[in-house]
């Protein structure tokens, strides 16, 4: 009897472990990943932002109070610095998903002083924490940019140089940008280009092109070379009416005080990562200790260099000088936009040469007739006719003039540009600027032999 | 111009290999045995020479119903044929020096000689002929499904070593390869998809298979192109002489068939057309809606000639369509195969060949949205020809092929993050021949050596070598192995980080190459009594260059490969009892996978450059129970699986991140790109799964014809069986609960 029931007990043993639900739980938490810290320390910017998440085990965000002390102190004395605390939403048809989001920010309007070490802490109620130290940069004194001499292309206008930075500093990252831009947000998408299409271009004009930096994580390494390129061409911006036409461009520099640890070269999955660029401990993501410096990206050309491995300098400090103004039509004072504004070293009033200064935009030209090594600068009005030249040295004369294109005739062939005054002479004297100064000029154009285009 | 060289070489052979003289003034018999009524050929049909009653030879008929018997001493003999159900065919032949007759034969089917027979088919679970499983339309019954009709898909997942992920998504792993890596032919044209979206279901229904060929690793070298298993799918003829046709529904799926002559006895068609219904009964039956669908339609033309030749035009179309996760309104997917083409067979009067050509196109095209993030498309198609010839030489049979074939494919992918579209319409070829004999050594051992020459950007020789061993001189017991090294050019491309994705698209394998896999298996078959048998078979597997997705931590479709090797061992037993009244199948597979992958981000990521994992379809443990049994009129057919949980990788977390390689992204401006961080690959495992399947029908006779109803319920103790678990949304996803159905089947003779 006993034996014919021996199967009652294995059977039992199966039909409980079957019939039980089986607890499922995918989530394996860490304690070494605690919370998630994202966001950089600018001595350039006047507030500073840090994002603080808690590493969550779904893919929502929540309004939740993060239960966490937060702390940004100054390393070397120890001062805390008060920070807000935010909680920013961000609906889901921003963020392109189904769910809103939320994203817990503290931040502060102090001042972050160069070359100071910051440590951010969080702290959960359990003790636990995540903590990131931040080194912010020194600041620079000068930053050279030296424009290359090689020939521009017709069909594809660039300008390159290199850039030459003190060499007590990191460098994080540089970008060509057009002035006023942020160096955020960049969109190479055509696409994405909020302005009507362009039949010119076939396509929507783009906003801007942003070329990634050369990243430069080596300290040794101090020059970098940098390019622009102007997208759309004169050609599609006329064309098109695009509301946006970038006569200035600027070059961002951003430096760090740590060595930069996001790799320019990995590939999206690799920097995804959770370690990749991580300088969190106990945590993900990255704070990091920046100053930014932004200068311009301008024209520049010495008479008598033409090779590719000839530049011209310029040097940018709180010592260098500015020119700027705004060219006008006579008599109604009507801005008069796309006129090329040409800045030469008059040191040497003998005329030995010959030579024709000429961009794109416009396809304006000057002739000038100057020994070799004399710099020429050219900048270009904007729609309000306004131009600048920044990076001038102090106490050299300086003579300028100006050329303006005649506007485009049905037939589509442009006339001989119209210069200011005749023949080759200068505006006015030529002009001595001091350190720092920022010399302001408005200048009425002179009707000359060919139809300006003022009314 | 490749092409034309190769049929070229085609041509030669055939032409040398015709004009081949028999051995030494001996005699040969060949032929096609086939159904008198269907034309169906007869596989295992058994012919036997006699001379004054005595056997001298006997053979078995191959799966195209051809017959050889070569190295006969000229004279007078007595031909026997016969087959279980049908009437014995016996005839005089007189076999001249050099002779090879071609003599075809069509044997009666006799119902008499099956009354009182419960006739269960030979070719059960257990037995396995040289690595091959024979699978019937009578074995396919045996295992129920939510229809009137059965279907392949449901009878292959009762067998060890094969693995679905779920009662969803149509992808099926045997023995530790890759869905992918499974050759799918519907009378040898490829099928690249063929399981529907809803797992019981495939483009071979019962209705419309003649018979099946599963190797589940170590075949032939017949076969080429894919490196895990061969499922050889005939299709049936039409009936050339009478017009029938049938019709079923159930909640799940609706079928009709029509079969008859279009030249009665000349040229039969057979139609299908099948569609699913679950999408609008299933707020019905299982309270909530899930949103599959799939339908497919077939038709077969075929032109049957003289001496039992036959040319055949076959056509498949099916389409696949809907969300795995019923409860995501976004994702989806989508896939549809379309296959056409032609096949002729014919036994050639005055020489001892069998010639069988095929030729056709393939298609399948994928598409997916996944998250509401990414759409993909993926279009792959195939020409192929193929041309093959079973011989004589020298009295020993041989089977000699040659094949081409283009492989084009065209695959999208829109990601969100990078913002591009990628568009790569490529082409590959690849042409080849094979050539495998039989070698029999007495009566207890068959050696089939064979090789496989590819040509495609290289060439690659892939010999394979089959062998049996009755040691008691009966086919009752039997130890078999096999030994073969296969080779792959095309690869799936599937994101194999979830199992919930079923999107694959095709490519070639990176830095052009191969996948490769070894495969040895030895096995033991018994039967120890006229009902009850048993075997075991274990098998190792060596994996070369299986392309594998990058890993990453965010929810994308990645097209970004890299390789891995794989090492692959289990074993299967099988007990089967096939009764009068009562069938009981039980079946244990063990399997145990490894894939080792070299990646870049390993070395970032785990500080290591080369990670071991089992990969998501490694089912350590599988249990399989399958029975019917007859009673009262009625059929009452049950099936019981319980397999071991598959790995999954455990997420750590979720948070977001920002990019500063190249920019400094506003952290109060921007959301961050949501990532999940994830422990190393498949360190995890899911829960087990188990289900019962139940299902009672009953035959009734009308004046018309017969009439099937059917009751049943999957999942009858209502068991949570996980599907699958996201790791990008942490939503766990179950498969189906407890479904009642009934179906009815009306079958017009």
């Amino acid at each position: 009897m006993k034996s014919s029931r021996w199967y009652v007990t294995p059977l039992l043993a199966v039909v409980s472990v079957l019939g039980c639900e089986q607890a499922f739980q995918p989530i394996q938490p860490s304690d070494d990943v605690l919370f998630s810290i994202y966001g950089y320390l600018d001595a350039s910017a006047d507030t500073q932002w840090i994002r603080v998440m808690p590493i969550r085990e779904g893919v929502e965000t929540s309004t939740a109070s993060l239960e966490a002390s937060v702390r940004l102190e100054h390393a070397e004395t120890g001062r805390a610095i008060p920070l807000s605390d935010s909680l920013f939403a961000f609906p889901a048809e921003y963020v392109d998903d189904s769910l809103d989001r939320y994203a817990r920010i503290f931040w502060t309007t102090e001042t972050i002083e160069p070359g100071a070490t910051y440590q951010f802490t969080v702290t959960r109620s359990d003790g636990a924490s995540s903590s990131v130290t931040a080194r912010v940069p020194e600041d620079v004194e000068e930053i050279v940019v030296q424009i290359s001499q090689a020939p521009m292309l017709a069909t594809t206008p660039s300008s390159n140089g290199v850039l030459r930075l003190p060499t007590s500093e990191r460098l994080a990252m540089v970008h060509v940008i057009p002035s006023g831009s942020r160096m955020v947000n960049v969109n190479h998408r055509w696409t994405d280009s909020p302005y009507p299409p362009c039949p010119a271009i076939g396509g929507p004009p783009m906003v801007y092109q942003s070329l990634p930096g050369m990243n430069s994580t080596d300290v040794s390494e101090r020059v970098v070379n940098i390019a622009r390129q102007m997208f759309p061409s004169p050609s599609n911006e006329i064309a098109c009416d695009s509301p946006f036409r970038f006569r200035w461009w600027d070059i961002s520099v951003v430096l760090t005080g740590s060595p930069w640890p996001h790799d320019p070269g990995w590939s999206d999955p690799e920097a995804l990562l959770p370690d990749a660029g991580s300088n969190v401990t106990n945590g993900t993501g990255f704070l990091g200790g920046i100053i930014t410096r932004t200068v311009p990206f301008e024209t520049c050309y010495v008479i008598g260099l033409s090779r590719s491995s000839e530049y011209c300098e310029l040097a940018y400090s709180d010592r260098s000088a500015t020119i700027e103004g705004i060219l006008t039509c006579p008599d109604d004072g009507v801005p008069v936009p796309n006129a090329s504004v040409f800045l030469w070293e008059d040191e040497h009033p003998d005329v030995l040469q010959a030579t024709t200064i000429r961009d794109y935009i416009g396809a304006a030209s000057i002739t000038l007739r100057k020994p070799d090594g004399v710099k020429v600068r050219t900048a270009f009005t904007d729609s309000r006719g306004s131009f600048r030249i920044r990076g001038l040295e102090a106490g050299v004369p300086y003579a300028l003039a100006v050329a303006v294109p005649a506007p485009p005739i049905s037939s589509g062939i442009r006339y001989p540009n119209f210069r200011y005054p005749n023949g080759y002479e200068p505006y006015e004297n030529p002009t001595v600027l001091e350190e720092g100064q920022v010399l302001s000029l408005d200048i009425e154009v002179v009707e000359g032999v060919i139809e300006t285009g003022c009314p | 111009m490749r092409f034309a060289l190769l049929l070229c070489l085609v041509a030669i052979a055939s032409y040398a290999s015709a004009n081949a003289p028999l051995a030494a003034q001996q005699a040969a018999v060949q032929g096609i045995i086939t159904n008198a009524d269907t034309g169906e050929p007869l596989e295992g049909a058994s012919v036997v020479l006699e001379v004054a009653g005595e056997q001298v030879r006997s053979t078995l008929a191959d799966r195209n119903g051809f017959y050889q018997i070569g190295n006969i001493a000229p004279g007078p003999y007595t031909l026997r044929a016969r087959y279980l159900g049908y009437a014995e065919l016996v005839e005089s032949l007189l076999l001249e020096a050099g002779e090879g007759l071609t003599r075809s034969i069509r044997l009666q089917p006799d119902p008499l000689l099956l009354e009182g027979v419960t006739v269960r088919p030979r070719t059960g679970a257990v037995r396995r002929e040289l690595a091959r499983q024979r699978i019937t339309p009578g074995n396919i019954r045996l295992v129920p499904v939510p229809a009137a009709s059965r279907d392949l898909a449901a009878y292959l997942q009762t067998l060890p070593g094969v693995v679905t992920t779920g009662d969803r998504g149509g992808q099926m792993f045997i023995r530790g390869g890759t869905h992918t890596e499974n050759l799918a032919l519907m009378d040898g044209l490829l099928i690249y998809q063929p399981f529907h979206i809803l797992g019981f279901f495939s483009a071979f229904p019962e209705e419309l298979i003649s018979s099946v060929d599963f190797y589940a690793g170590g075949y032939g070298a017949r076969y080429s192109g894919r490196t895990s298993s061969v499922l050889d799918v005939r299709m049936r003829d039409g009936n050339r002489n009478e017009y029938a046709g049938t019709g079923s529904v159930s909640p799940f799926v609706a079928e009709a068939v029509l079969e008859g002559p279009m030249w009665p006895g000349r040229m039969s068609f057979l139609a299908s057309a099948r569609r699913s219904l679950l999408e609008e009964t299933s707020p019905t039956i299982l309270g909530e809606t899930q949103p599959l669908a799939f339908e497919s339609q077939f038709a077969k033309l075929t032109l049957f000639g003289a001496g039992d030749s036959r040319c055949s035009a076959m056509f498949m179309h099916t389409d696949d369509r809907g969300r795995l996760d019923s409860e995501d309104p976004v994702s989806r997917v989508s896939w549809e195969n379309l296959a056409f083409g032609g096949r002729c067979v014919d036994a050639l009067e005055g020489t001892h060949r069998l010639v069988d050509v095929t030729f056709g196109f393939s298609r399948v095209r994928n598409a997916a949205v996944t998250r509401g993030a990414s759409e993909f498309f993926a279009d792959t198609r195939r020409q192929q020809l193929k041309v093959s010839t079973t011989d004589l030489f020298r009295g020993v049979p041989y089977e000699f092929g040659a094949f081409v074939h283009l492989d084009e494919w065209r695959n999208d992918v829109a990601e969100l993050f990078s913002r591009q579209v990628q568009i790569w319409p490529e082409s590959r070829w690849e042409a080849g021949s094979y050539v495998e004999t039989e070698l029999r050594f007495g009566d207890r051992i068959r050696v089939l050596p064979g090789a496989v020459l590819v040509l495609s950007s290289k060439v690659g020789v892939e010999p394979r070598v089959r062998a049996s061993w009755q040691p008691l001189g009966r086919d009752t017991e039997e130890l078999s192995a096999s030994l073969g090294l296969y080779r792959q050019g095309m690869a799936g491309i599937s994101d194999t980080r979830d199992a919930g994705s079923v999107f694959v698209a095709w490519s070639r394998v990176p830095e052009g190459g191969w996948t490769s896999a070894l495969h040895a298996i030895l096995g033991w078959q018994q039967s120890l009594s006229p009902t009850f048998s048993w075997s075991f078979e274990g098998y190792l597997k060596r994996i070369h260059d299986v392309p594998v997705p990058i890993w990453q931590t965010t929810a994308q479709f990645n097209t970004d490969l890299a390789l891995a090797n794989g090492r692959v061992y289990g074993a299967d037993l099988r007990l089967e009892y096939n009764g009068p009244r009562l069938y009981g199948f039980v079946g244990y597979g063990y399997g145990w996978t490894q894939y080792e992958a070299a990646q870049d981000l390993f070395s970032l990521w785990f500080g290591e450059p080369v990670q071991r994992y089992h990969p998501p379809h490694d089912r350590r443990h599988q249990i399989n129970a399958v029975a019917s049994l007859d009673v009262g009129g009625f059929t009452v057919g049950t099936r019981w699986q319980l397999g071991s949980g598959l790995p999954f990788t455990r997420p750590i977390g979720f948070d977001e991140w920002f990019d500063f390689r190249d920019r400094l992204d506003d952290v109060h401006l921007r959301h961050g790109t949501t990532r999940v961080i994830l422990d190393k690959p498949y360190q995890g495992r899911l829960p087990l799964i188990h289900r019962l399947d139940l299902s009672v029908n009953r035959t009734f006779q009308l004046p018309f014809g017969n009439m099937e109803i059917q009751a049943g319920a999957i999942n009858l103790y209502d068991q949570t069986n996980i599907f699958f678990y996201d790791v990008y949304t942490h939503r766990r996803v179950d498969q189906l609960p407890f479904a009642p159905y009934a179906s009815l089947r009306l079958e017009a003779t």
